[in-house]
């Protein structure tokens, strides 16, 4: 790399250019995807990376209202609001804040992994979150680069092909004396409950 | 990974039964040609699953299918042959799978697709569906606004009231 020359200026442009990277968010895990989001906005990808100076990219995330929890998180992981005034506190699970702004959890996982730091709100606002794949003219003109998936999306029944199924080794074979009439599906009887049971609340 | 392959040379029948209507009605055990698939041999297991040298996960479609009827319920293992810990297990991926929604054929029309259950979900491993842990997670009042959540919805006059009532409630 030339340090002297007519093209050193060039080359200094390059070094600090800011990029912009899209990814589709559709069924990553938030908080994993939340990391990946928050290393390319603070730059700490990059080996010029300082706590002081700002050398971040754009990011731009599409699908975020296809974006994935694990398990029950959807349920069990609870956002905490602060309001900072005496008894008075929020605790909402993630799951109704989705239903409401389909973006914000990606905007709270992302801006958790950017540290507590003064400068992380710089940094979020070159986030750029999108609920689907509408994204507008002026943004979509400037990326430059997609980003790695964090997780592998698994395949469902319907995206193989009858060649595929045909090919897949079967595991148990049947008995003599099976017959196929017991894997018809069979209506399972109705459970009414007890009237006189009441769920306490 | 040495799992060992063979294709079928004999036409192992399965049977079916047979009703023939006329003025005479006639059951009859039918035998049926299997159809020529590879299979896996079992060698010392006496279960299939046991045979196969990794564990089982939600995302093994194929495998789960093969123990699966037409409506998304689970072979009984006296059918299929599998050791009791394996039943489990299998029936703790299929469900995972639903959840999942890697089986969108072999779902009921009224499956429970209420609140969180709409949202995408994955799991590590099949004992993930039993942590029940509250975890509690700071949340920050600054956002940057960049839309208008369920902006089509909220309208001044409230002419969507009933709209936004009925995704409140889903």
């Amino acid at each position: 790399m030339a340090t002297t020359g007519r093209f050193a200026r060039v080359q200094q442009w390059l070094q600090f250019h800011r990029q912009w990277h899209v990814v589709d968010a559709s069924n990553q895990d938030v908080y994993k995807l939340g990391k990946k989001v928050a290393d390319h906005l603070s730059g700490r990808y990059k080996p010029i990376w300082h706590p002081e100076s700002d050398v971040g990219d754009y990011c731009v995330v599409y699908n975020c209202k296809d974006v994935a929890m694990k398990g029950f998180d959807w349920k069990h992981v609870h956002y905490h609001f602060n309001k900072e005034y005496p008894r008075s506190k929020n605790e909402i699970p993630a799951y109704q804040i989705h239903e409401f702004d389909p973006c914000r959890i990606m905007f709270m996982a992302t801006y958790s992994e950017l540290g507590n730091n003064l400068i992380r709100r710089q940094h979020i606002l070159r986030l750029h979150l999108f609920t689907d794949d509408n994204i507008p003219e002026i943004i979509r003109a400037n990326i430059g680069r997609q980003m790695e998936l964090v997780q592998e999306i698994p395949k469902k029944s319907t995206d193989f092909s009858e060649k595929d199924k045909t090919k897949f080794p079967q595991l148990f074979t049947r008995n003599e004396n099976h017959l196929l009439d017991w894997e018809v599906p069979i209506k399972a009887p109705e459970y009414i409950r007890d009237p006189r049971i009441k769920k306490k609340k | 990974m040495h799992r060992r392959l063979g294709t079928t040379s004999l036409c192992k029948a399965k049977k079916i039964v047979e009703k023939t209507d006329g003025n005479v009605t006639i059951i009859e055990v039918e035998n049926v040609e299997e159809s020529q698939k590879p299979k896996v041999e079992l060698g010392k297991h006496s279960c299939a699953l046991c045979a196969l040298p990794m564990k089982i996960k939600y995302t093994d479609v194929l495998i789960l299918e093969q123990f699966m009827r037409e409506d998304g319920t689970v072979l009984p293992k006296q059918i299929t042959g599998i050791c009791p810990k394996q039943q489990y297990r299998l029936e703790r991926c299929v469900m995972q799978a639903h959840w999942a929604g890697l089986f969108p054929d072999k779902t009921l029309p009224d499956f429970d697709r209420a609140g969180y259950k709409r949202f995408n979900r994955y799991w590590d491993d099949d004992w993930d569906m039993y942590k029940t842990q509250v975890k509690v997670k700071a949340g920050s009042w600054f956002y940057v606004h960049q839309h208008r959540p369920r902006a089509p919805l909220f309208t001044i006059g409230n002419k969507n009231f009933e709209q936004s009532k009925e995704t409140s409630k889903s």
